[in-house]
């Protein structure tokens, strides 16, 4: 295949891409964080404009700020929880300020936009990192399954915290490989930048300053680079990587010397609730070992869970090989040899440590995996190498068949990324069954809150007060920011005082078991109207009164 | 030198896989299982198996055997003589 073909062909995939993305951004339900998250940005830019002068600014925001803090009462205080935000939240809170918006459901569409538009850059820097290591229809490839991940894919619209994050890993991960490659201090300082971002964005971002230590050690150990040189590059990594990270983060603004040591504890701040898991409730900080694995296992399609089981093979293989060969005294890095492989290592052995950490360390987690979501950079890559063994190995003649059994599958995954549509987020594969499914949560981020309204409103026309519950222990009723204010009027929420309502709506998501605690029973007065199944996965249930 | 501290990296590497994989996981299943005792779900469902137990009990024409019946009698009279007795 000739360059400009390539070319084309590329151009085309991120030009038809965007457009879907930019074409269905509306179509999305607002995320359980959201809301939080809005009220980060003004937290934020609040304390920002308290440095300046601009008086008119400071009072805009304020009264925005006052007016969140009022409508939603039940939310985390931004105060408290301040720490993330500062490279999303905050812009976002200033483009409503400067254009003036006022209708909620209007911004709420721009989060999304935005978010997917860096999730979009993302895909621009992952394709470079493939492009640099693997062929060009390996690295095409590698770049549909990054993107046509179906949760991936539903939550670079409404996820404004863990798919952005994974966005910045990316780019972090790309000027990471250039550090590998090349350890120019042009190439530090760009990926300082990033590192700090991406810290900034989630605590964990802070392995990659010492992710390139490691490989220093590595390499002083093999005697590829000398102590001295490797001294002055730590020193530089570690000054810039602060300096950044201190230039924007204003946590770190906080501190004082008698927290510095404990400076990581807020983030690993959990909520007290039980969360289902294969059938039986847990306490969030007391998961089975096996809940990131299994989640992992359930959620993403067949075909790419076996790429990269076989390609985390072929690179422990290869590693274990590496390892039985190192000699006392060689010509060569002991764990890899050129810097291709090196980046491979880096990948495994990443991802193995974040893994292990996840499911030895009782990490608190909820709504599936999506706090590990930056992972799926590190499985697609490796992914990616499992196609390239296969391809070197059984292929290299037969193209057109590698390539059709490739693309096969990712055109029955985009089929059903249209099929869940708007729901990816909560995809299953076929593990999950009708059977099945009530032993685990689905619509953890509670998208379906705002649907439900409005196909309330769709059959309540004429009434013009309409009384909902809410049988589940996600939020519901700020999911009528998505409706026109009149709309928005129209409705009395009265949480679980059933005897009141209407009509109840239930997503199936509690945080007890329901069994014994009857909390979000509902009684025979009410009946279901309606239920939305995709895929024999119930999303949520309206129920009406009868009498 | 480099091979010992291969060596040490990977046998530090191995202890704690099998740390984590015997002693690590019988201590989480361990809290698994107190958080779950502790949980206010599990004291709710305790009073309703004692209460769904005391219903079908009543529903039944004799609860206790002969022998049971003879022994909870001694036991009580023996307790309420302890009881009138005390000053």
């Amino acid at each position: 295949m000739n360059v400009s073909r390539k070319n084309l062909i590329i151009i085309l995939t991120f030009s038809i891409y965007f457009l879907v993305g930019i074409f269905i951004y509306k179509d999305f339900g607002i995320g359980i964080e959201e809301h939080f998250q809005r009220q980060n940005g003004f937290y934020w830019l609040k304390e920002i404009l308290s440095f300046t002068n601009f008086e008119n600014l400071k009072e805009l925001t304020n009264q925005k700020y006052q007016n969140i803090l009022l409508n939603n009462p039940d939310l985390p205080k931004a105060s408290f929880f301040n720490f993330y935000g500062i490279l999303f939240d905050l812009p976002v809170a200033f483009i409503e300020i400067i254009f003036n918006l006022e209708s909620s459901k209007i911004y709420f569409e721009i989060r999304h936009v935005l978010n997917f538009i860096v999730f979009f850059i993302s895909s621009i820097f992952f394709y470079k990192i493939l492009f640099e290591r693997f062929n060009f229809t390996l690295t095409f490839f590698g770049l549909l399954i990054y993107i046509l991940t179906p949760r991936i894919f539903g939550d670079s619209f409404h996820n404004n915290k863990d798919v952005f994050f994974l966005s910045l890993f990316t780019i972090a991960l790309y000027y990471c490989f250039q550090v590998l490659k090349k350890d120019s201090y042009k190439n530090i300082i760009i990926f300082c930048i990033f590192a700090a971002f991406a810290t900034s964005s989630r605590i964990i971002g802070i392995f990659f300053p010492f992710s390139i230590l490691i490989f220093y050690f590595f390499e002083f150990l093999a005697k590829r680079k000398e102590y001295k040189k490797i001294i002055i590059k730590s020193f530089s990594i570690l000054f810039f990587f602060s300096l950044f990270l201190f230039l924007h983060f204003p946590y770190t603004w906080t501190l004082n010397f008698t927290n510095f040591l404990n400076w990581l504890d807020p983030f690993f701040f959990h909520m007290g609730i039980n969360i289902l898991f294969n059938g039986e409730y847990f306490y969030m900080k007391y998961l089975p070992m096996s809940y990131l694995p299994t989640w992992i296992f359930i959620t993403t399609p067949f075909f790419y869970l076996f790429l990269f089981i076989t390609g985390t093979f072929f690179l422990l293989i290869r590693l274990f090989k590496r390892i039985i060969s190192i000699k006392e005294i060689s010509v060569t890095n002991d764990l890899w040899r050129g810097i291709n492989e090196k980046k491979d290592i880096y990948v495994v052995i990443f991802f193995l440590v974040f893994f292990f950490y996840a499911v030895f360390f009782n990490v608190a987690m909820v709504s599936g995996w999506r706090f590990f979501y930056f992972l799926h950079v590190l499985m697609v890559y490796i992914s990616v190498f499992s196609l390239h063994i296969f391809y070197i190995r059984y292929f290299k003649n037969k193209k057109f068949f590698f390539n059709m059994l490739i693309i096969l599958p990712i055109i029955f995954t985009s089929y059903q990324i249209f099929y869940f549509h708007p729901y990816q987020s909560l995809y299953f594969n076929l593990l999950i069954n009708s059977s099945n499914v009530k032993n685990f949560q689905v619509d953890t981020p509670s998208l379906s809150r705002a649907d439900a309204l409005k196909n309330i409103l769709f059959l309540e026309k004429s009434k013009k007060t309409i009384y909902v519950g809410n049988a589940s222990w996600t939020p519901f009723s700020n999911g009528k920011d998505l409706l026109k204010i009149a709309d928005q009027k129209k409705f009395q929420f009265v949480g679980q005082e059933y005897d009141k309502a209407d009509y109840i709506y239930t997503n199936f998501i509690y945080e007890v078991n329901t069994e014994y605690n009857k909390k979000y029973r509902i009684s025979n007065n009410f009946v279901e109207i309606e239920k939305l199944i995709i895929n024999e996965i119930p999303i949520y249930s309206l129920y009406k009164r009868i009498n | 030198m480099k091979i010992f501290v291969y060596k040490v990296l990977i046998s530090a590497f191995v202890i704690f896989l099998l740390y984590q994989l015997t002693i690590g996981y019988t201590i989480s299943k361990f809290q698994q299982k107190i958080s779950k005792i502790a949980n206010k779900e599990n004291l709710e469902m305790v009073k309703d198996k004692i209460r769904n137990e005391m219903k079908a009990g009543l529903e039944k024409d004799k609860i206790l055997k002969d022998e049971d019946a003879i022994l909870l009698r001694e036991f009580l009279k023996k307790i309420n003589s302890e009881l009138n007795n005390i000053k």
